[in-house]
């Protein structure tokens, strides 16, 4: 008798623990219209959230997950390199897909990544460059000299060399704390070195160009700060991301320099033992598919990487991606970088220090 | 130099309360907060400290005393933190002694006061210290305006900025330890210094001071301790001269990736904790036994 009523107490749970179950595949499912699915198949992606992840998620996500309502899509942040590596290392991945910057995904982190499966995203619809092997490009990014006209009403700064120049236009100067964030290409393209020339860099003469004006520079850590620091006017001038700078000039009279700027890319890539693989390259070849690549510029001011996507921007900043002004780009060089960032770091460290 | 003598049997008696001859299984009580403490934070710290000699290799730590740039920074950390907790003790001091003094409506500002912007996130008060204290902030807006200076005085970017922002974080740290023990003490024995014919300088010195020096001491190392891992109040309102060592243990994760130098660092200022505080602690025990004595 006892045993008895102990089954059923226990079927009865197994019931109300189904319920549950199915009761927070509802909720994750609220991310995507609250419609539940008998998910069969599952990703996860993660990204860096915020604007980002919103601008991704309508042009990408909703889109894909429209077209497969048995797909049980996550999302999850952030998309932190260290993350990754760590969850690798540790043998319990649980991301599927993620986005990632300029310094990851290179040849050499085959360690902790899956190589881009190519039979499944077409390579040909990319632009060169951004099939690579372990990383495939999802958005070409701009680092870009930006101004305050109403403190220069003459003459507007047209490169590096005026950005050094704190004669021709005084005020301040806001500028990313990262050693690799082309604050050293900048100083070398004002001390008159040529693009092409740019490496191996020679970090002193870089930084004796930065002695110059160091007074008047602002250091910034995170993109909100350099907005701020932009749109109170604290700051004369900055080298902002694109994501910022072009926000900044809805509540400043703020306008951008497109003869010299400093290029980056948004990526994503596959980390190694990712429980979903076959499914992380098969959304890939949609999101990097010409209809979603040109509805994330309504959203984000970066260039598609889809090559007939790039002819077909959406209006909205149009005229201002990267993708328009490709004759002028300045490509930063990760893989030097990676191989010399621990070093120059140091020195830059001490150089900030005084 | 009566309450040192009278508290003696008081507290042996007490130590022997503590020490029953025969155990009993109220210990086991303890084990979930052991267990806990082991789980999250013993064992992450030995992984840290494990992770920073890769392959058995001291290369990190060659590294940290490969430049002096670690040096400088741990020292400017250590100075930073010595400024802050000398300011929020000065503050903090008047501030407990005000707060313990006062009644009802004043004692309810003060109150207020101190636990409100406590419960407000630190990162919204520095950015609020930014907004304030920048080149077109208000402050520099008002002096400015007032015809006192023509250009905006540098507030920020500087030491002062970040002392001014995490003395404000801090300030309640100080504040409560010193309130809890300010509250404890019988307001006689200044009436009784008063009587016996001290000034009220040196019945402050001889009485009241050393009887609130256990919540300095608390309060002190509380402060100090906070303030020597402090990461986001001197990366926004320091200048690029005023780093602090936890901003560069942020960037090798962040920047860098490389979880080995920075487990090397975060050991290094464990170290330099330790040695700092043992110190201190060392320091206080002679002269406490110097008092004691004489």
């Amino acid at each position: 008798m006892k045993e008895k009523s102990m089954a059923i107490s226990r079927r009865a749970l197994l019931v109300y623990g189904g319920k549950v179950a199915a009761g927070a595949a509802l909720l994750s499912g609220t991310d995507f219209g609250g419609i539940a699915h008998a998910a069969s198949r599952s990703l996860t992606i993660a990204t860096s959230g915020g604007s980002f992840e919103q601008a991704l998620k309508k042009a990408m996500f909703e889109p894909y997950q429209k077209a497969n309502p048995d797909l049980a899509l996550q999302l999850d942040t952030p998309d932190d390199a260290a993350r990754l590596k760590a969850m690798v290392e540790a043998g319990n991945v649980t991301v599927d897909l993620s986005s990632t910057g300029d310094f990851f995904g290179l040849d050499e982190d085959g360690q902790w990544l899956e190589p881009i499966d190519y039979s499944v995203v077409d390579k040909t619809m990319l632009l060169p460059g951004y099939a690579m092997k372990y990383r495939v490009g999802n958005d070409i990014e701009n680092t870009i000299i930006c101004y305050r006209k109403d403190k220069f009403s003459s003459a507007a700064p047209e490169g590096f060399k005026d950005f050094f120049d704190t004669t021709k236009f005084p005020g301040k100067r806001a500028v990313w704390k990262f050693v690799a964030g082309g604050i050293l290409e900048a100083a070398l393209i004002a001390d008159g070195v040529a693009v092409k020339d740019l490496y191996p860099i020679d970090v002193e003469r870089a930084l004796k160009k930065l002695d110059s004006v160091k007074a008047d520079l602002i250091w910034w850590d995170s993109g909100a700060q350099a907005q701020q620091l932009i749109t109170s006017g604290e700051a004369a001038m900055g080298i902002l991301w694109g994501s910022r700078a072009f926000p900044a000039m809805d509540n400043a009279p703020v306008g951008v320099v497109w003869k010299e700027w400093l290029s980056g890319g948004g990526w994503f890539v596959v980390p190694k033992g990712a429980p979903n693989k076959a499914e992380a390259f098969k959304a890939l070849a949609f999101f990097l598919s010409e209809k979603p690549q040109i509805a994330l510029t309504k959203y984000l001011p970066y260039g598609p990487v889809n090559v007939a996507a790039a002819k077909n921007v959406d209006a909205k900043y149009k005229g201002n991606l990267p993708t328009d002004h490709l004759d002028t780009r300045v490509s930063i060089d990760y893989s030097w970088w990676i191989k010399n960032q621990a070093a120059v770091d140091t020195r830059f460290q001490e150089w900030l220090l005084g | 130099m009566t309450v040192f003598v009278s508290n003696t049997p008081l507290r042996d008696a007490g130590i022997n309360r503590l020490r029953p001859r025969t155990p009993d299984g109220w210990f086991l009580l303890l084990l979930p907060t052991l267990a806990f403490l082991f789980l999250v934070f013993l064992y992450p710290l030995l992984y840290i400290v494990g992770r920073s000699f890769p392959d058995y290799s001291l290369a990190n730590y060659e590294r940290i005393f490969a430049t002096t740039l670690y040096a400088r920074v741990i020292v400017s950390t250590f100075k930073t933190a010595l400024i802050v907790t000398a300011a929020c003790l000065l503050m903090g001091y008047a501030y407990a002694y005000a707060l313990v003094r006062s009644r009802g409506v004043a004692l309810a500002i003060l109150s207020i006061s101190l636990l409100l912007p406590f419960w407000v996130s630190v990162l919204l008060r520095t950015f609020a210290w930014l907004v304030l204290l920048q080149d077109t902030g208000l402050v520099n807006q008002m002096l400015i305006g007032l015809g006192l200076t023509d250009a905006p005085i540098s507030l920020i970017r500087n030491q002062f900025g970040v002392v001014v922002g995490m003395s404000n974080i801090l300030l309640p740290y100080m504040v409560l330890p010193l309130v809890a023990v300010m509250r404890g003490i019988d307001p006689n024995l200044m009436r009784a210094a008063t009587i016996s014919g001290a000034s009220p300088l040196r019945s402050f010195f001889r009485v009241y001071l050393p009887l609130t020096l256990p919540g300095i001491l608390s309060g002190t190392v509380l402060t100090m301790t906070l303030s020597l891992g402090f990461y986001i109040t001197p990366a926004v309102l320091g200048g690029s001269g005023n780093v602090m060592i936890a901003q560069l243990i942020a960037d090798q994760i962040n920047q860098q990736v490389n979880f080995a130098f920075s487990s090397a660092l975060a050991v290094a200022l464990i170290i330099f904790s330790s040695v700092a505080f043992g110190a201190f602690a060392l320091l206080l025990s002679v002269s406490k036994k110097k008092v004691a004595g004489a």
